[in-house]
């Protein structure tokens, strides 16, 4: 709320109008922190209980009424989530880091790659193709995914393995293209013009200047990639069946399956796989705030 | 003979200079090239061949079979279609409103100057940034009927919770999820929100408005381009809606994947004939329909804009 106090001029109309303005700001506030306090709570709720609830005993889970915390605290079921019993959770955060590590490799280098070309390179047709890259975000995934699940299993047989999830990054997207171009447009061509005179190369242009110069808005594309590698659930579904191989998301949602069938699920497990398998993505929020919330307001993906 | 040496330079070096430029354009279009190989085999091939399919017979097995338009002729008897779309419609026409008004309200209330603001936006933002696994996993615990939270609260305030997995508790249970990640379009709304000069609100001040005055025709008018941002990705994303849905309703019984749920929405369908059944030529149309569903609730969206949405710097009549 600007105050009046910046419109000196406007006489004693304006601070009579004062006192009443800050009756109604004071109340204004108030009622916005109040409406903000209950939303954080009901938002929070669920992500409390999933804490609380990991901590539990499955006779404290299943007792009514509910009881909030914990009778014995039991840190133990993390340790036992990760690491115990023949389907531990770190052997799925090891597949998944393997598909993780090739995507952001193939999502790094092919849109810098391709986005160097549209951004620093000058040639005929770049800017009409860079509107066609822009038309083909319009284009239907929906409608693509079948013939491509035919191509990986049917011609390619590369059924169980990580390649169909892993592959297709290194043909770079049309909305990280665009987000990395719209970056490398903003370095001053005078850099290029130096480099040249240097007697660099277009690939020494490329990875020695415009590279590291991208580095805040490639770091912005690494998040984003990583978050959606580990989130992705439809992928996985449809390439890899053996559940040795299975990733985080695809072994956290059968998980009342991977516990044993017939067998009421240990939901006190259930839920500290949970927190554990959010954690990656709340460090990186917590770490690259700033560049997160930049990347959503850009790009849309809302994580 | 000086102006012939002259004329034989000059053409060298028109060649020279033309030359140059077609490797110029070269190295270009190399750059580039593994966009347009992607783009080929990932995109524009994959949408050829899926329409062609969508006229054949198609079991990944056997050759496609042409049989005309007999799988869209299909769609119309196919009560499920019907179901999916009735259910696909009733969680879009519900979630995308809801989660726009909270959106916007939410991050005007962040936005009046209350104190912390990246404390308010981290903690809308937490449902968000939880794995999507996670987070159906997590709901689908706290709706179970007799010791989920969701009901052992409605039960302190005296009212007897649903059993959520019934037919008709279904869906709003999975708005209520969709609602819980309001987060994500509150930090674009606020970015949005903060990008209003301040100068507007003061001039508006100063002619003595103010309250519902100031958000009527200075806040909606300005954020007028996110909302419509937000609006057509909601319609985007809920009508694609799959993994909480599946998810949910992932039992032993694999092979009833959604089905006897009103949860059983048209994504669900898609998998469940493409890539369960193998039905890949029904799948085929299926997703062309969908397809063409977004895209004229896309162009209608577009269309019905330019009498709403409003864009600073230009002039309107």
């Amino acid at each position: 709320m600007a105050t009046t106090a910046q419109y000196p001029a406007a006489s004693v109309r304006v601070t009579r109008a004062w006192t009443w303005m800050r009756v109604r700001n004071l109340l204004a506030r108030a009622l916005a922190y109040t409406i903000l306090s209950v939303g954080a709570f009901v938002v929070c709720v669920p992500w409390i209980w999933m804490v609380l609830t990991s901590l539990k005993t499955p006779g404290d889970i299943l007792r009514i009424p509910l009881t909030v915390f914990p009778t014995n605290w039991m840190w133990k079921n993390y340790v036992d989530v990760f690491a115990v019993g023949s389907r531990p959770m770190w052997k799925y955060v090891a597949n998944t880091l393997q598909i993780v590590v090739f995507a952001e490799i193939g999502v790094l280098l092919s849109n810098a790659i391709v986005a160097f070309s549209f951004a620093r390179l000058r040639w005929r047709y770049r800017d009409v193709m860079f509107i066609v890259v822009l038309a083909t975000m319009m284009l239907p995934a929906q409608v693509t995914m079948i013939p491509i699940f035919a191509l990986f299993t049917n011609v390619l047989d590369w059924r169980n393995t990580y390649l169909p999830l892993t592959v297709p990054y290194f043909f770079g997207s049309a909305w990280a293209i665009f987000l990395l171009r719209q970056y490398m447009m903003t370095i001053p061509a005078e850099l290029d013009d130096a480099a040249r005179i240097d007697g660099c190369s277009t690939v020494q242009l490329f990875a020695r200047i415009i590279v590291p110069l991208a580095a805040p808005v490639l770091a912005v594309l690494a998040i984003f990639t990583f978050n959606g590698v580990w989130n992705d659930f439809f992928g996985p579904l449809l390439y890899i069946e053996k559940v040795t191989m299975f990733t985080v998301a695809q072994w956290l949602a059968g998980f009342t399956i991977v516990t044993g069938p017939g067998q009421m699920p240990r939901y006190d497990l259930l839920m500290a796989a949970s927190v554990l398998s959010s954690l990656p993505m709340a460090i990186l929020f917590f770490i690259f705030q700033r560049q997160f919330i930049q990347g959503v307001v850009i790009t849309g993906v809302k994580g | 003979m000086a102006d012939a040496t002259v004329g034989a330079v000059a053409a060298q070096r028109v060649g020279a200079r033309s030359r140059k430029e077609f490797y110029r354009n070269l190295e270009g279009w190399l750059w580039i090239s593994p966009w347009i190989i992607g783009v080929l085999i990932f995109t524009l091939g994959p949408m050829l061949i899926s329409l062609y399919w969508s006229f054949t017979s198609y079991d990944i097995v056997q050759a496609p079979r042409w049989i005309g338009i007999r799988n869209y002729t299909d769609m119309l008897k196919d009560e499920w279609v019907r179901k999916a779309l009735f259910n696909t419609f009733y969680y879009a026409g519900v979630s995308i409103p809801v989660g726009l008004v909270l959106g916007l309200l939410l991050a005007i209330l962040v936005n009046q100057n209350v104190r912390g603001i990246s404390f308010w936006r981290t903690v809308y933002y937490l449902p968000a940034i939880t794995a999507t696994a996670a987070y159906a996993q997590l709901w689908k615990f706290l709706l179970i009927s007799d010791y989920g939270l969701v009901n052992n609260v409605l039960g302190l305030i005296g009212i007897t919770g649903p059993n959520w997995g019934a037919p008709k508790w279904i869906m709003p249970a999975f708005i209520m999820m969709s609602i819980w990640t309001v987060g994500g379009s509150m930090i674009i709304n606020l970015a949005g929100l903060q990008s209003i000069p301040t100068e507007l609100y003061d001039a508006a001040k100063v002619d003595g408005a103010a309250g519902w005055r100031l958000l009527r025709h200075i806040t909606l008018p300005m954020m007028s381009p996110v909302i419509f941002y937000n609006l057509v990705m909601g319609i985007i994303g809920a009508l694609q809606a799959f993994t909480i849905f599946f998810i949910f309703t992932f039992t032993f019984d694999y092979v009833n994947i959604g089905l006897g749920e009103t949860g059983m929405v048209y994504m669900i369908y898609l998998y469940r004939n493409a890539f369960f059944q193998f039905r890949m030529g029904y799948g085929a149309a299926l997703a062309w329909v969908l397809f063409v569903i977004i895209l004229v609730l896309t162009l209608l969206v577009f269309k019905s804009s330019s009498s709403w949405v409003h864009y600073s710097g230009e002039s309107r009549a």
